[in-house]
């Protein structure tokens, strides 16, 4: 179950919404069967996007149809994408609400269960950010939505 | 009874503005496809050394006997050979391939292939209706073609071949049933981006259509050629109509059956609601199954792009993955970038590989306005539309930073000082020859090894789909594998004829400097060679080695191959037959690129891939990159992300190549007792000449 974040405060929402430089930078892994590409990230807003760049959702179990060749993972390991939110972002709160809600998540569903929590927690804290900062999220699709603008 | 063959090859010679024949028989021996291409290559380009851009490169655009008959994964490709602008720091003599429906068209109309020789004196177009063939003038006082981007040229083509009226039949003489045709002409084009001679600059077909590695649109802009049109109102003749249909009825019964759809496995095969992988009409209205001529895989679904058809589908849909703007591989969004780069005619993999090296650099303040790479494109912007434009018009017409970007980024590098350190951090990802990270090959190395010893990168994902892509993606959704990893290899192993070899599948430590290494690595470039190049069976269609439809998950692969090729040319070839072509092919190729240059320190990859184990970026983290590894007298599934190669044990296994090619071990040349064996005598008498040999 999703935890509510505290709010931040306005110092705090600008510390965790800036863009960091190159030497801070943390990178995704698109897996898709066409090619594989790095996607480096120099924000959380960049890290949540990358995180929707994910075309399922879905938990699979033997037997079940499942999208094929045309799969496309966001893959962040969990742990790592916390530590660069504690360590380059200075988030130690949303850092350690992923780790526990990654270390939730049960064994042997793999990892779309764990993107789900990365992401859901990760967008809640952007839009908190927003909101103090009083920035209003434009119409692109850059959090909760984004899990679902592909299944289809 | 027909062979599939349409007889002819037709030679356009652009400087005298003549046209002439080749007898497809005398060429039969290699296949068709790329074989064919490179034969009459060899034939046809006298000086071998000659820059991409002279006017002596001789462009050849082949199909092979399978095209424009109703052999799935086949009919609709087309593959494209000469002296590559993208190679880096030569211009490899290389290859790029195509779908679509041209390659039918070329055979309705009596055509094998062509074959592009001199340089017009101003923009022309070559239109080819049946046995008519015009070199028409393609500059803004006569056709207006040049200029246009590919979707434009092709629309405008359309109006003119067919007088205005595209929803009748237009007649092109003959008799009431062969001599007219309600489709459009196939049309093959260079965007701006050829036209400025970039050397990323892809050849487009039909909007979504795309020979894009190699450069091959600049080859077409430096011969001031915009355009190749193609009807056709014949048909292809072929052996044993009945063995066909069979074939294809095996075939989609047995694989793909997209009105019977079986459990997929986790990144393999399809199952979406309408059947086709990458597409959903019902879901969306803007999308639709989109198949290649004569395939009813319909990989080419409507959502990432809005060509004419096919629409974009791989890779050239995902240059903008890197965006921080929450654009994603399938949105509206992204199809509108999708299609600006197809309409500029750039190969996405240039894209992908600048990006993200550029924002690297931008955030290094190295690049920006008034720094030391000066440009106005404003990248705190990287992955907007409007950034987008600004970028990709930057490279296609050459201004700004696309000066210099236009040459590549490898080229780029050189000139801004940066290759040596960039390609051995990794920062510019470039694997080998000035051709993008593809698949890693550090894990995955019949694909790195492959591509160092060819031209380009070989970007064939025949064992990368069932080795690393299913191994990786089934614990990535907790999925358990279908059998163990002894099993899937012995499985596999067993169609790797005339090897049988289960051990040229460790991609452990050890196993990727194994001999079975070089046996396998030496079968992939034989195979592709010829079943998927020269037959041209689609790289995503064939091979199939894993299938939920078939009793033990047991592949098509190798039946399926010979079935078709036998049923549409009456041969009795066997798999192994074609793996013997497939090795002269790879022979010839390899002789072209000697002549150029070629020799053993040309077998090489970028630097990073043997100073990192990280992607070429700042992730230090695991990221799951499973394969079968023989270890300890065991065989299992393991993570082998994180390995670096070795230059020692490289130099050795090249050395093992070479040997077991029957090449010089020091220089990497074929010799002539090899040449000579595979019946390229005048391949080693042109080698002896120049003396490599």
């Amino acid at each position: 179950m999703t935890v509510t974040l505290t709010q931040p405060t306005e110092e705090e929402a600008a510390l965790f919404t800036r863009e960091l430089s190159h030497e801070d930078c943390f990178a995704g892994y698109v897996f898709k069967a066409s090619g594989q590409l790095v996607v480096t990230v120099y924000s959380l807003e960049h890290a949540i996007a990358f995180l929707g760049q994910n075309n399922t959702d879905q938990t699979v179990t033997p037997g079940e149809q499942f999208p094929g060749h045309d799969v496309q993972v966001a893959y962040m390991q969990p742990q790592a994408l916390a530590r660069w939110i504690r360590e380059a972002i200075g988030d130690v709160e949303l850092a350690d609400a992923i780790e526990a809600a990654v270390a939730e998540v049960p064994a042997n569903t793999g990892y779309p269960p764990q993107l789900h929590a990365m992401r859901e927690l990760a967008a809640q804290r952007l839009l908190q950010c927003y909101e103090v900062l009083g920035i209003e999220a434009n119409g692109e699709d850059r959090s909760e939505g984004a899990s679902e603008q592909e299944e289809s | 009874m027909g062979n599939g063959y349409a007889g002819k090859i037709l030679v356009v010679d652009l400087t005298k503005r003549t046209t002439s024949t080749l007898n497809t028989s005398d060429y039969a021996e290699y296949g068709g496809g790329h074989g064919i291409g490179s034969a009459v290559f060899f034939d046809l380009c006298r000086d071998k050394t000659v820059k991409a851009f002279d006017p002596g490169n001789v462009l050849t655009v082949m199909t092979g006997p399978l095209q424009g008959t109703l052999t799935p994964f086949a009919s609709g490709r087309c593959e494209v050979q000469g002296i590559a602008p993208e190679g880096f720091p030569v211009e490899w003599y290389s290859r790029s391939g195509f779908g679509g429906r041209f390659s039918g068209q070329l055979k309705f109309a009596g055509w094998d292939g062509i074959a592009v020789t001199g340089k017009a004196d101003k923009p022309v177009w070559i239109d080819i209706r049946d046995q008519s063939v015009a070199i028409r003038d393609a500059s803004p006082s006569g056709d207006g073609l040049w200029g246009l981007d590919t979707v434009e040229v092709e629309k405008k083509i359309y109006e003119l071949v067919r007088k205005g009226d595209t929803a009748d039949w237009t007649d092109y003489g003959g008799s009431r049933d062969s001599g007219r045709s309600t489709l459009n002409p196939g049309v093959l084009s260079c965007g701006p981006a050829g036209e400025n001679l970039c050397r990323a600059a892809s050849l487009i077909h039909e909007g979504g259509g795309g020979a894009g590695q190699g450069g091959f649109g600049a080859v077409f802009g430096s011969k001031n050629l915009k355009s190749i049109s193609v009807i056709g109102t014949g048909s292809v003749e072929i052996a044993d109509p009945k063995a066909l249909m069979g074939a294809r009825a095996w075939a989609q019964a047995s694989w793909w059956d997209i009105d019977n759809l079986k459990p997929g496995l986790p990144g393999m095969y399809t199952s979406r609601p309408s059947g086709a992988i990458g597409a959903n009409a019902a879901e969306n209205v803007a999308g639709r199954d989109n198949s290649c001529l004569g395939c009813y895989k319909s990989c080419h679904g409507g959502r990432n792009s809005r060509g004419l058809a096919p629409n974009s589908s791989c890779f050239d849909s995902y240059y903008n993955l890197q965006s921080k703007f929450g654009i994603q591989g399938h949105t509206s969004d992204n199809a509108v970038t999708t299609d600006r780069l197809q309409r500029l005619g750039i190969n996405a993999w240039e894209g992908a590989i600048a990006g993200p090296w550029l924002v690297a650099l931008y955030k290094k303040g190295i690049l920006g306005p008034g720094k030391q790479i000066d440009t106005k494109i404003d990248f705190s912007d990287y992955g907007s539309e409007a950034f987008n434009k600004a970028f990709l018009e930057a490279i296609a017409y050459r201004t700004d930073i696309g000066k210099v970007l236009g040459e590549g980024a490898a080229r780029a590098a050189l000139a801004w000082g940066r290759y040596e350190e960039d390609t051995t951090s990794g920062l510019l990802a470039i694997c080998a020859h000035g051709y993008a990270h593809h698949y890693d090959a550090r894990t995955e190395v019949e694909w790195g090894f492959g591509t160092a010893l060819d031209s380009r990168d070989i970007n064939e994902h025949d064992i990368a789909l069932t080795l690393y892509w299913y191994t990786s993606m089934a614990p990535l959704f907790g999925v358990p594998y279908i059998m163990p990893a002894k099993d899937l290899v012995e499985m596999i192993g067993s169609t790797l004829l005339p090897y049988k070899d289960p051990m040229m599948l460790d991609y452990s430590d050890t196993g990727i400097y194994s001999d079975a290494m070089v046996k396998f690595v030496s079968w992939h470039r034989h195979y592709n060679r010829f079943w998927k190049q020269s037959a041209i069976f689609c790289d995503w269609g064939v091979t199939d080695w894993i299938n939920p439809y078939t009793e033990g998950y047991k592949g098509l692969t190798p039946e399926v191959e010979p079935r078709f090729f036998n049923a549409v040319t009456g041969q009795k070839l066997t798999f192994e037959e074609g793996m013997t072509i497939g090795k002269k092919i790879w022979n010839l190729d390899r002789a072209i690129n000697v002549l150029q240059g070629r020799d053993r320190d040309g077998d090489a990859l970028d630097e990073w891939q043997f100073t990192t184990g990280a992607p070429a970026s700042h992730t230090t983290y695991e990221i799951p990159y499973v394969m079968p590894v023989f270890e300890n007298g065991e065989w299992s599934y393991k993570n082998v992300w994180g390995r670096m190669l070795d230059h020692a044990k490289f130099e050795d296994w090249k050395t093992r190549f070479y040997e077991f090619e029957g090449w010089d071990t020091k220089t990497g040349v074929p010799t002539k007792e090899t040449l000579d064996k595979l019946g390229l005598e005048k391949v080693a008498v042109e080698l002896a000449a120049a003396k490599k040999i």
